[in-house]
């Protein structure tokens, strides 16, 4: 049933080659702050761009090593040729790396066209006020590299389908904290993945059919244990093969928070007549994307989503090198505490040894186990 | 003239008598603790080999980490210096040298005078240099020599992206775990550290010929890693490798006395 | 008086400045606030607030060799010491009350600023947590271009919130000729720092690495006041008369080199090891385009903008190659040290880029070394050393082959 989400994304170089057949443009975004609805309303394919593991060879004449692996990989993918198929790139700020990252990036990636969107810290009026004028010139860039004006009425639905998107996925998950549920929280990272390199409205009729045939499976033995686990992580590549491991030693994950899943959902964007500033109020004020300010809001909403979701755990899995993350941790752990929420850190490149990421995930069940009783 | 170079390692320490621009006695010993008998130890051990006693040894010059135990030595040799010395008197077309030790990995650019015009060592992190490769061995529990061997007879590419010594071994031990072929894991690791070699030469900027000194210049799974890394048909190595640092503080030893 | 004489008296007396603000900040008299370097300093100057550097802060610990410590404290508390290096010391201060004087004094208040680093918002943030004292986040934009008109106009509204922040934090009105009077002699005082920089220029250098980095303090730690100015000019006219009578930093001068990144302040006696060997230090991207910068006093919030807002991290790459190769021909340059500084992440991105195109087009030679502003932990001097030796022999190579 969920094969097919895998399937897709595996094969994401063909949904672009399509897409492109009939002489539209595709876009590879950096950060979940990239306002995906414009680029969409542009006629033009936006693609998140993923680690893929590549051996890192061309990017070491031009980056340091300690910058994430997610930046080194996709400059490593542009640099030998992988990211042909793109017409362009835009990079979202979303921390200091990828700000000196930018100019690395448009000197040695051979990308044909690049943009810089600046994304405030904060999201008082001025702040917004600025975002606006930021998103009126990505506007015209998208504008521009389509050759399609990016009227009101295009940008309005475009909200509309990106909310049925959102609206589908909550759905999906709310299916998933079933205990008998069928989804097991691998296949949630599939369905994300297909969605960041899908057309969002051919993603939507995928989501509506399986929630459509979507059935509970008494069969299913989900052996999910009396330990909750919720995992919030930066390294969705990575994500699944931590989200097997926990499920292998009886955990059940019930809930998650990525840069896109469940954070990425949660809110709709506003609709109504000013569809730029509902883009702007949305990405500066709903979504809580650590590293901006406040920084409570991210702490209280992964704590609070952990105490509604009963979680006994926090796993909190991060790419090397991620400064607004690590920044978070320090936080997110006192508040944690408070609330009887443990967490245990794991780095994604530990993710490559799973015998002892079991042992590292095994004892921290059991020590959950052991407050449990 | 007679001239001696010595190069104090952190694991072995090397002596090299060149006679006449020819080399004519070699000792090399393990260093351990004692570093100032390591020195004359494989002073000795070369003298011995030429039949030559130390007095007539007309100037001594020192290499390698451990240079300033090299108490008998009339020039301390800077290693970039060493190995750019050596290369030339080697191979006088080379212009790329590469030299792995057990602790650290360097590439020069040398000009045609055997001098240093570019260099990069590589970071705090073990990875790129031979002890890495040594650990690798005794975590799969087989030999220096096999490791070559066997890393020769895979044909598959598995990445390896650490950033450290720590996490690759990991990653290592989880590539055992998963029951990996040890001919995999051997080409993998091999890649690895080829690969973090053929970064610093790639900052310095590739330039033919290609020479390499050093114990891991023994390796033909890592010279093989390293050939496919930068597209080279050959990398030349010199007899003996692991006296190519000493050779170059001998011949600047040698060169500083006229 | 020598203008040395002269010099020293007036480091006393701007020292003696320091401590007084400092202790009137301590025994509560003035307030005090927590700020990241970089943000319109003279706005609290004139509203007659304290401004503390935790940033600074964590330069001195490492100065007095507590850094090892402080980092220790702040993975304690789960902060990274893969995150900016000053904040695993500054942090590790605050969680664990150690460090420096009896460790940080407390804030009154806090202000980050966004456009400097990124570290410095949620670095604030955990300050702010741990505080629970008012925080004010100067949000700006985050440059990696050339400013345009509504970059400034967005940066002076920041300005002006800060100041109605303070205006009700302290119940004061903000005085517009007081704020003139600062932003004067502020940049009067930037501006004669610039021309000890450039005094750089003679061969030999005037003035070293170590020197500059320790004077720089009183530009961020004592602005607008008039020892600032009469320490600057002193420094100055001592530099100037060191140039006219030829003497250099070194003993002797035979390589003329780039630093480009932050200091180590752990291991400061590098620098002296470099001057040893006839390399010495001629130019820093960090002096030049931080703080030697004056601004435009007939519009204060404007000059301001400007100032703040084309700091190194904010320039386009390409901009950040010509102004380096710039350098290198005004200063005739022989070599630049690229430092990876694992403790600063911001800064170490584009670097490499710099260095090559340096290379390819003028063949100017480089040693990259990686290691960390302020965690002894990830630095090994012994090896920085002998990198120092092998860079040497490069440019001797270089020099012999007549480039």
């Amino acid at each position: 049933m969920f094969s097919e989400f895998k399937k897709v994304f595996n094969n994401r170089d063909n949904v672009a080659a399509e897409w492109k057949k009939s002489g539209n443009k595709v876009l590879g975004y950096f950060s979940a702050l990239t306002p995906e609805e414009m680029i969409y309303a542009a006629g033009i394919l936006p693609v998140q761009l993923f680690t893929t593991n590549l051996p890192l060879t061309e990017t070491k004449t031009c980056l340091p090593d300690f910058i994430c692996t997610h930046l080194k990989d996709c400059l490593e993918q542009a640099m030998t040729g992988k990211l042909d198929y793109l017409d362009g790139s835009v990079l979202a700020h979303a921390c200091e790396a990828s700000r000196g990252f930018y100019g690395v990036w448009k000197l040695n990636s051979g990308m044909p066209q690049s943009h810089f969107l600046q994304v405030p810290a904060t999201s008082k009026k001025t702040s917004r006020d600025f975002f606006i004028s930021e998103l009126k010139i990505f506007k015209s860039f998208l504008e521009e590299m389509s050759g399609n004006e990016i009227t009101d009425d295009r940008l309005i639905h475009s909200i509309e389908v990106y909310n049925e998107n959102r609206n589908l996925m909550k759905k999906l998950y709310e299916l998933r904290s079933f205990s008998d549920s069928s989804i097991s929280g691998s296949d949630i990272i599939d369905i994300i993945k297909a969605g960041l390199v899908l057309p969002k409205d051919e993603h939507n009729r995928m989501l509506e059919n399986i929630i459509s045939n979507y059935h509970e499976n008494p069969d299913i033995d989900n052996d999910q244990g009396d330990v909750y686990i919720c995992v919030v992580s930066n390294a969705i590549e990575e994500a699944d093969t931590v989200i097997e491991v926990i499920e292998k030693c009886g955990g059940h994950v019930v809930m998650d928070n990525f840069s896109y899943g469940m954070r990425y959902c949660w809110d709709t964007v506003e609709s109504g007549p000013d569809p730029l500033g509902s883009l702007a109020t949305h990405y500066l004020e709903k979504i809580p994307f650590p590293g901006k300010f406040p920084m409570a809001k991210i702490v209280d909403s992964l704590t609070g989503m952990a105490e509604e979701s009963d979680a006994d755990g926090m796993i909190w899995l991060v790419e090397k090198y991620c400064d607004p993350y690590m920044f978070s941790y320090p936080a997110v752990e006192i508040k944690a505490k408070e609330k009887g929420i443990k967490m245990m850190s794991i780095e994604a490149e530990e993710v490559g040894n799973i015998p002892r990421l079991q042992i590292k995930v095994e004892a921290f069940m059991e020590s959950l186990m052991d407050e449990i009783i | 003239m007679i001239t001696a170079g010595i190069d104090c390692g952190a694991k072995s320490t090397r002596a090299v008598l060149i006679k006449d621009g020819v080399i004519a006695g070699r000792g090399l010993v393990l260093t351990g603790f004692d570093q100032v008998k390591a020195v004359q130890e494989s002073l000795e051990k070369a003298l011995r080999d030429f039949q030559i006693i130390e007095d007539q040894i007309d100037r001594i010059g020192g290499t390698g980490s451990g240079k300033d135990s090299i108490i008998n030595a009339d020039i301390h040799v800077n290693d970039i210096k060493a190995m750019s010395k050596a290369a030339a008197f080697f191979f006088p077309n080379a212009r790329t040298v590469i030299d792995v030790g057990a602790e650290e990995g360097r590439v020069a650019k040398v000009d045609k005078n055997g001098n240093p015009v570019d260099f990069a060592v590589n970071g705090k992190c073990a990875a790129g240099a031979g002890s890495f490769i040594e650990a690798m061995a005794r975590a799969l529990e087989i030999s220096l020599e096999d490791m070559g061997k066997l890393s020769l007879k895979s044909n598959k590419s598995i990445p390896m992206n650490s950033q450290c010594v720590v996490f690759a071994e990991s990653e290592v031990v989880g590539l055992i775990h998963a029951k990996t072929e040890k001919n995999d894991i051997c080409k993998a690791i091999h890649d690895s550290m080829a690969n973090r070699i053929a970064s610093m030469i790639r900052r310095i900027g590739i330039e033919e010929d290609v020479s390499m000194i050093g114990g891991v210049s023994y390796n033909p799974g890592f010279l093989d890693s390293l050939k496919r890394e930068l597209h080279l048909d050959k990398i030349l190595i010199p007899e003996m490798p692991e006296y190519g640092a000493a050779v170059g503080a001998a011949l600047v030893a040698g060169l500083d006395g006229h | 008086m020598t203008a040395h004489e002269n010099y020293i008296k007036a480091k006393e007396k701007l020292l003696a400045k320091y401590y007084q603000n400092y202790s009137d900040a301590a025994s509560k008299k003035k307030l005090t606030a927590h700020v990241t370097g970089f943000l319109p300093f003279e706005v609290l100057v004139a509203m007659d607030i304290f401004p503390f550097y935790p940033e600074g802060y964590a330069t001195r610990a490492c100065n007095t060799d507590m850094g090892d410590e402080l980092v220790f404290e702040a993975e304690k508390a789960g902060v990274s010491r893969d995150l900016c290096a000053f904040s695993t010391c500054a942090l590790g201060s605050m969680y664990s009350d150690k460090g420096p004087q009896g460790g940080m004094i407390a804030p009154d208040l806090l202000i980050s600023s966004a456009y400097t680093c990124g570290a410095h918002v949620p670095w604030w943030e955990l300050m702010h947590q741990h505080y629970k004292v008012p925080l004010f986040i100067i949000d700006g934009p985050v440059l990696c271009a050339d400013y345009e008109e509504r970059h400034i106009d967005f940066y002076i509204s920041q300005t002006k919130e800060l100041i109605s922040f303070l205006e009700k934090e302290t119940g004061k009105d903000f005085d517009e000729d007081r704020f003139e009077k600062v932003v004067e002699l502020s940049s009067d005082a930037c501006e004669y720092f610039h021309k000890v920089i450039e005094l750089r220029k003679n061969s030999p250098s005037p003035v070293g690495f170590r020197q500059l980095f320790a004077d720089m303090f009183g530009l961020v730690n004592v602005t607008g006041e008039q020892e600032t100015l009469d320490f600057y000019k002193a420094f100055y006219e001592e530099t100037l008369e060191k140039k006219e009578n030829n003497i250099g930093v070194a003993e002797h001068e035979e390589y003329r080199l780039i630093w480009d990144n932050l200091p180590i302040y752990h291991d400061m006696d590098l620098f002296d090891y470099f001057e040893s060997k006839g390399m010495v230090f001629v130019y820093e991207t960090l002096l030049k385009e931080y703080f030697a910068k004056g601004l435009d006093k007939s519009d204060p919030f404007r000059g301001l903008a400007k100032k703040y807002l084309t700091g190194w991290t904010n320039r386009r790459l390409d901009r950040k190659i010509e102004i380096v190769e710039e350098a290198v021909k005004e200063y005739r340059v022989d070599g630049i040290v690229v430092f990876e500084n694992k403790g600063c992440r911001g800064y170490s991105t584009g670097q490499l880029d710099v260095a090559k195109s340096l290379k390819e087009k003028i063949g100017i030679p480089n040693m990259i070394v990686e290691g960390s502003m302020a965690d002894p932990g990830s630095h090994d001097p012994n090896k920085f050393r002998s990198m120092v030796d092998m860079f040497h022999e490069v440019l001797k190579s270089q020099s012999a082959g007549g480039r």
